[in-house]
């Protein structure tokens, strides 16, 4: 049975009804029937093929392809079969076998994605999620299936995804049944935090992925020294990577920035490492990192990583339309970015790029004239509301109020208000100080309606937020004023942006360059003198 | 004597090493062992950032270790936190403390004290200290925010005058204390008059030119 990507194709749509034929009324073995149509039989069975055979990049292409297609057409509104009518399908006499493991995982991953899981489906998610990762984990051998990077990102992802939707189930508090209350109690030890954490920490130790980076970052080769027995397969050394990644998230909602921060110590965020190969995982890690940042207010880091990727994802727009359960969620954040980059960028003027700025302008642009121009307060809380992840508290309490001040969104919602007050009066002392080359404190005081050694504590405090907001290693063009103070009189520079025109001309030459392909182009095809080329 | 006392921290130091490794930090029978460490770093002027604020994770994830006497713990951490300024540890103890923990009185009063350094009101900073103990029972307190007061002189001033400079400093027991200051800072004293660095490059008129890659260019430039 040659399977080429023409017979893909044919694959999926073979059996009553045709090719490409999408009418229900021919195809008997459409949506609504509860029997398995043949065509996602023949899918199933050519999963399990590729991989027992360990055929990776068919692997991929079912995987990237046909799962989403499948799903999207005959599963819209219901589960995929169940992992029992699976089994016999593929006729896989284990059911606990590996197979079936990942069948199981995507048949959960449906259910969160297109439908409301029940407190059982996510019971069940959990101990299959843990019998995944014993397989991996508990083996004396490095094991030998190989899968594709985006899949053993998704599994991760949605590892954390399924923890962050429990604990949000978990704070309805009175909302529960008593029934449900119930089960959470016989099943306390489902989704544990400490569960969570242990997986992923032991993911990483087992993959030695520390030491590889450590290794990469140096410029040295990776050998089975450095990333030992296990490391050393891809299949551990993604998983390994993803995990940090993942425990990056997870300390994050939990508000721990610094074992957050430590978790990508090694990680460099340039496009050529491994965390370019899934662009989902990109985006994300980018996302949390910048948060990270922004709330220990080194808003230079924020603003370099967010520039970086949300330019990326510009360019790369097309390829995440229509594929993959994250199409919707990497537009988010894309508007969560954005978001923070207005707060950040309010705090630590720098250059952004002009396709940023607009972009800006167009999500946020009211709230940034608000706050600049009116000076209103209220904005800051909108936009980290807009910005921020979902907190999580990882003992959920008797009566828990996660909306509320005292709740983990409320209380970073606080350390945050607390930066805004300490930021208050600098805005209106850059706005003056930008005006001179040279006044005296005296002069500044009646401006600002302030005594002289008040005048004095905020230029300190001004020198000391741009201090700490260039953060660490940070190299980027400043349009902050910059000044010293010789005993009474201070002393302001200003840094002139010659007017940067490179990147709009070259777009610009571009375009024409397409429009004149076109227009020739279409000159050629139609009938009647051609024109001189 | 001072030997004793830093042996005892670096054994100290490396069992909260390896306590703290993969999840092990989260046994909560080890609270007792970080809370004299903790005590131990204050009366005696050492810091371990990490055990200090696994003490904050521990009453996170195990919220029935914490209640109001437990207070006392948080506060150390805090005030211990706040001598590293101009570093972010401050933050980092504040982002992980729970609504019971912040409604505290004394926490409020550390809280109010972080905003005055934050926003740099050194004068009013002395002051309000002199109304808690906790800022005078701390080993190494009012020096490190003298350090941190030096820090933020050295980027804003040329000259500054020596009787503000004396307001910020705070209240100094005798006049060696600020020659040691000026010494290490490398302040040049005249009169009323402190020098403390030059600071003319800083408002240099600087341009910025665009610079362009040059992949950025070649598609313009290559041609048919």
């Amino acid at each position: 049975m040659a399977w080429t990507s023409d017979s893909k194709s044919a694959m999926y749509y073979q059996g009553q009804g045709g090719a490409s034929s999408r009418s229900n009324s021919s195809n008997p073995k459409a949506p609504g029937s509860t029997e398995v149509a043949e065509p996602v039989a023949n899918f199933l069975k050519w999963l399990y093929h590729f991989i027992e055979k360990n055929e990776i990049y068919h692997v991929e292409t079912m995987y990237e392809d046909g799962f989403y297609k499948i799903s999207e057409f005959y599963y819209k509104d219901r589960p995929w079969p169940s992992p029992e009518e699976v089994q016999s399908i593929v006729e896989e006499k284990d059911a606990g076998s590996i197979f079936m493991i990942l069948y199981r995982e995507l048949y959960y991953r449906h259910i969160y994605a297109k439908l409301k899981p029940t407190l059982n489906h996510r019971f069940e998610s959990f101990s299959n999620y843990c019998e995944l990762f014993s397989y991996l984990l508990g083996a004396d051998e490095p094991v030998q299936i190989e899968l594709p990077n985006k899949w053993l990102w998704d599994i991760i992802d949605e590892f954390v995804y399924q923890f962050q939707s429990f604990q949000q189930f978990r704070s309805k508090g009175t909302k529960m049944s008593e029934e449900e209350k119930g089960m959470l109690q016989d099943e306390e030890n489902s989704w544990k935090v400490t569960a969570v954490l242990n997986i992923l920490m032991q993911l990483t130790e087992k993959s030695n992925i520390n030491d590889q980076l450590r290794a990469l970052e140096a410029g040295e080769p990776i050998t089975e020294e450095v990333a030992g027995e296990f490391g050393i397969k891809p299949v551990y050394s993604m998983t390994g990577f993803f995990s940090l990644v993942g425990l990056l998230r997870l300390y994050c909602l939990l508000g721990d920035y610094h074992m957050a921060l430590s978790c990508i110590k090694h990680v460099s965020f340039k496009d050529k490492d491994m965390m370019a190969l899934v662009p989902a995982c990109q985006i994300t890690a980018n996302y949390y990192a910048g948060f990270a940042y922004f709330m220990i207010r080194k808003y230079a880091n924020t603003i370099q990583l967010y520039q970086h990727i949300l330019g990326y994802m510009q360019r790369t727009k097309q390829f995440f339309q229509n594929r993959s359960f994250q199409a919707e969620d990497i537009n988010k954040k894309n508007d969560q970015m954005l978001a923070l980059l207005a707060i950040a960028n309010t705090f630590c003027p720098l250059r952004l790029d002009e396709s940023v700025n607009i972009q800006i302008k167009e999500k946020q642009g009211e709230k940034v004239n608000r706050l600049q121009h009116d000076r209103d307060m209220t904005v800051y809380d909108d936009l980290f509301f807009s910005g921020c992840p979902k907190f999580l508290s990882p003992v959920v309490s008797e009566n828990p109020t996660p909306f509320g001040t005292s709740g983990p969104r409320g209380l970073q919602l606080q350390v945050f208000k607390a930066e805004v007050e300490q930021q208050r009066l600098i805005p209106t002392l850059r706005s003056f100080l930008k005006l001179y080359t040279s006044i005296p404190i005296s002069k500044l005081a009646k401006f600002l309606d302030m005594n002289e050694n008040e005048v004095r504590c905020c230029l300190m405090a001004f020198k000391h937020k741009k201090e700490i907001a260039r953060g660490d290693n940070v190299d980027q063009t400043t349009l902050d004023i910059d000044f010293y103070v010789d005993k009474d009189m201070i002393h302001i520079s200003d840094t002139k942006i010659a007017r940067h025109y490179g990147d709009y001309y070259v777009q610009q030459v571009l375009k024409l360059k397409e429009s004149n392909k076109l227009i020739l182009g279409s000159a050629l095809t139609r009938p009647g003198p051609q024109p001189a080329v | 004597m001072v030997m004793d006392a830093l042996a005892q921290f670096k054994e100290m130091q490396e069992e909260a090493f390896y306590s703290m490794e993969g999840l092990s930090r989260l046994n909560p029978e080890k609270l007792d062992f970080y809370i004299d460490y903790i005590k131990f770093q204050v009366g005696h002027g050492f810091y371990d950032p990490d055990a200090n604020l696994n003490i904050l994770k521990l009453y996170q994830f195990s919220p029935e270790l914490y209640s109001r006497s437990c207070v006392g713990n948080v506060h150390m951490v805090l005030v211990k936190a706040l001598m590293q300024l101009p570093n972010s540890d401050y933050v980092l103890c504040r982002a992980q403390l729970s609504q019971d923990m912040i409604d505290d009185p004394l926490t409020k009063k550390i809280d109010e004290v972080a905003r005055l350094l934050e926003t740099c009101q050194f004068p009013e900073f002395w002051n309000v200290i002199q109304e808690e103990k906790i800022f005078s029972t701390t080993v190494g307190f009012v020096e490190a925010v003298r350090n941190f007061v030096c820090v933020v002189l050295k980027l804003t001033y040329k000259n500054v005058e020596k009787d503000f400079l004396m307001q910020l400093l705070g209240p100094m027991t005798d006049q060696a204390t600020f020659e040691d200051l000026a010494k290490k800072n490398s302040w040049v004293v005249t009169g009323d008059t402190v020098f403390v660095g030059e600071k003319e490059e800083m408002v240099e008129q600087k341009e910025i030119v665009e610079k362009m890659p040059i992949d950025v260019v070649t598609p313009i430039l290559a041609i048919r």
